[in-house]
């Protein structure tokens, strides 16, 4: 729990330049190409992007946990100031569910079905915290679920998750993340497959605990609406990059780069559907296999650039600032759209 | 669980009763008369007749099978044409060598498939996988009589490493002190541990023969059902509380995955009684397979029909087992859903 030989100061957790590939014979998808960001304790960031940018595979990738095809192809992963990319399994061990811990997508699949919930809780309490002996890891569980508000915890510890709604899980995914304080949480999309009024209640429960903890949060989503709410940076990414990275109050009122521009335009309105259609970003995103030379953007630009350099170069991030506005992005011609 | 145990015990009933009709019909379909069958072929047809009607032959066959079942059930199982000795009390003397082959079987067949299959799907793709599963196709293509056969000639004919077709023992060595009628135990408990050497040696071929099926079949069907679970979102959960890829493996991937194959394994014990009449009667062991081969070579159908229904009994018996057990596995099944 130490913060110290870290490029950005007090950062938990310091992704640099992380890239991860899937390899199926002689085709290699680079999922991840290169992703750089940090989090700050206490900070919730956001990474925002459609489905198949690389989002999950970024996650997976930070905590160590992709499996062959997958692989780390290169970067650095630092945690509380040591480098954790290169851990043994074992070594990661002690830090998974310790340091850095994850709350995943699907409450339904998440929970193993034959363990009970009390069990899935100690034993990641037990893991962590050797000496603790089984009542007393049986009263923190206890504790953890009446924390994340599950009702009558202590009779429902002993219930299997067939027994438990989807909200349910996803409170008890939550007080297993929280178990052992870790200093940061990873949520992959925690929220995706509740319905929007449960969805509503656990994010206001996820954003109260880790603000009394002092908990980091990168929060993966495609929802935008939940970002606006929960979230204090974002980060949008398209086919395995970061494209734009903001405070999130000037992603809404200003994006930097057309594709969140189009992500935006994307949130259906009432007010603004044209002829009944829901508005969408035409084409698909690119083949993470055969990717473009220039701008992976460039063949669904809604601005239709159609600049040479769009198409033969591609855009490094840079870091613009106008008014009390800072972020940065992905194009080559973000500075010309800040003025 | 009091509810699973009675609704799978009446399911048992239902299914056992089917079984008797069965046994009952194929005895009464078959071509010949018991009667002239027992008498021989110089007996005059009123002895043929009154032997019938002594039998109770000439009855309606309903009425025959009530008397059947009623005697099956007081265990009166009918007596040998050939030996005159009862069904029961043959069956009885045979029964221990065929349960102790087949405990034996069963046994080499789970603890190898699971142990392999682990090692398969936990090192999907490489060498050790492709070998695994090679040997999984090769004991699910090879006729197990074949094999023993092939194992006899290769161990003991050709290096003379374990015992020939002669049985249970060495024709020298005595039995132990009949406890359980199964020689390891027995000989275990009298403390003759040369005759439990001398046992143990005499099943290892066929305990193998008679195993290699289902071990195959157990290790195709747990590897697979290993790799399903094992993509499952709660494996990686467990991996980010801190468990290793292992760990996640043995403690979550393998109960879920062992579900389907306990119903399986279940079934197998089935196909582990037929195997054992071929293998049995490779390996000259003297066991009910033994018994109900050389009844159906001397259309001793009193001795297949009790056989027959004792399957059915054991198999029931097993897939009772195997459901209770899922119970105690799988909450799913143990308890009702309570949303909320």
């Amino acid at each position: 729990m130490k913060a110290a030989d870290s490029n950005v100061s007090g950062a938990v957790l310091d992704v640099r330049n992380l890239r991860a590939e899937f390899r199926s014979g002689l085709a290699v998808t680079k999922a991840v190409r290169g992703v750089s960001f940090a989090v700050r304790r206490g900070e919730k960031v956001a990474i925002v992007g459609e489905s198949g940018c690389g989002k999950s595979t970024l996650a997976l990738a930070i905590l160590g946990l992709l499996d062959p095809p997958g692989r780390v192809a290169g970067g650095e992963v630092w945690l509380n100031g040591s480098d954790v990319s290169r851990l043994s399994d074992r070594a990661w061990g002690r830090v998974r569910g310790d340091e850095i811990s994850l709350i995943f997508q699907d409450p339904m699949s998440a929970l193993d079905p034959v363990k009970s919930i009390g069990a899935q809780i100690t034993d990641t309490i037990r893991r962590h915290q050797p000496g603790i002996g089984r009542a007393r890891a049986r009263r923190r569980a206890v504790e953890l679920l009446t924390e994340v508000e599950v009702p009558a915890a202590a009779r429902r510890i002993d219930d299997y998750p067939h027994q438990y709604s989807g909200g349910m899980r996803q409170r008890v995914m939550i007080a297993i993340a929280l178990a052992n304080d870790p200093d940061i949480v990873i949520a992959d999309e925690p929220t995706t497959a509740l319905d929007v009024t449960t969805q509503a209640q656990v994010l206001a429960l996820l954003d109260r605990l880790v603000a009394e903890r002092d908990v980091a949060v990168a929060l993966i989503t495609h929802n935008l609406g939940v970002v606006a709410e929960f979230c204090d940076r974002v980060h949008v990414m398209y086919a395995g990059c970061f494209v734009e990275q903001s405070a999130v109050g000037d992603v809404f009122s200003h994006p930097l780069h057309p594709y969140t521009e189009a992500l935006l335009a994307s949130i259906p309105r009432p007010d603004r559907l044209v002829e009944g259609r829901l508005p969408s970003i035409p084409g698909f995103p690119p083949d993470l296999a055969r990717l473009p030379p220039g701008c992976s953007f460039e063949p669904r630009c809604p601005l239709g650039y159609g600049r040479e350099v769009c198409i033969e170069r591609e855009p490094r991030t840079e870091t613009v600032g106008y008014g009390a506005r800072t972020g940065a992005a992905a194009c080559h011609f973000v500075a010309e759209r800040s003025t | 669980m009091f509810s699973l145990v009675l609704g799978r015990l009446t399911a048992s009933v239902v299914a056992l009763f089917g079984a008797s009709v069965l046994a009952f019909v194929v005895l009464r379909v078959t071509p010949g008369d018991p009667a002239r069958l027992f008498l021989g072929p110089f007996a005059t047809e009123e002895t043929v007749a009154e032997l019938r009607r002594k039998l109770g032959l000439e009855m309606p066959l309903v009425e025959q099978y009530v008397n059947y079942i009623a005697d099956f059930l007081q265990g009166d199982w009918g007596f040998s044409y050939t030996t005159g000795e009862t069904v029961a009390v043959q069956l009885a003397r045979r029964f221990p060598a065929t349960i102790e082959l087949g405990l034996y079987a069963f046994i080499l067949a789970f603890v190898f498939a699971v142990g392999l299959a682990l090692v398969a799907a936990y090192r999907r793709g490489s060498p050790s996988d492709g070998a695994i599963r090679a040997l999984s196709f090769f004991g699910l293509g090879v006729p197990p009589f074949w094999f023993g056969l092939i194992a006899l000639v290769v161990f003991f004919e050709q290096f003379g490493w374990l015992p020939g077709p002669d049985g249970r023992l060495d024709l020298a060595r005595d039995p132990p002190p009949d406890v359980t009628g199964l020689f390891t135990v027995d000989a275990l408990i009298a403390g003759q541990f040369a005759t439990l050497g001398d046992a143990l040696l005499h099943l290892v071929l066929p305990a193998i023969t008679l195993g290699l099926l289902p071990f195959a079949f157990l290790l195709r069907l747990l590897r697979a059902n290993l790799l399903d679970v094992s993509r499952e979102p709660f494996i990686t959960v467990a991996r980010s509380k801190g468990m290793s890829r292992w760990g996640a493996f043995l403690k979550h991937a393998l109960p879920n995955a062992f579900l389907p194959t306990l119903t399986a394994a279940g079934l197998l014990l089935g196909q582990l009684l037929a195997g054992s009449v071929l293998v049995e009667k490779v390996f000259n062991w003297p066991g009910a397979g033994l018994l109900v081969t050389d009844g159906i070579l001397r259309q001793d159908f009193s001795v297949v029909q009790a056989f027959i229904l004792l399957s059915a009994v054991v198999y029931v018996v097993a897939n009772l087992i195997v459901d209770i057990l899922t119970g105690v596995i799988d909450p799913r099944v143990r308890q009702p859903a309570r949303l909320g």
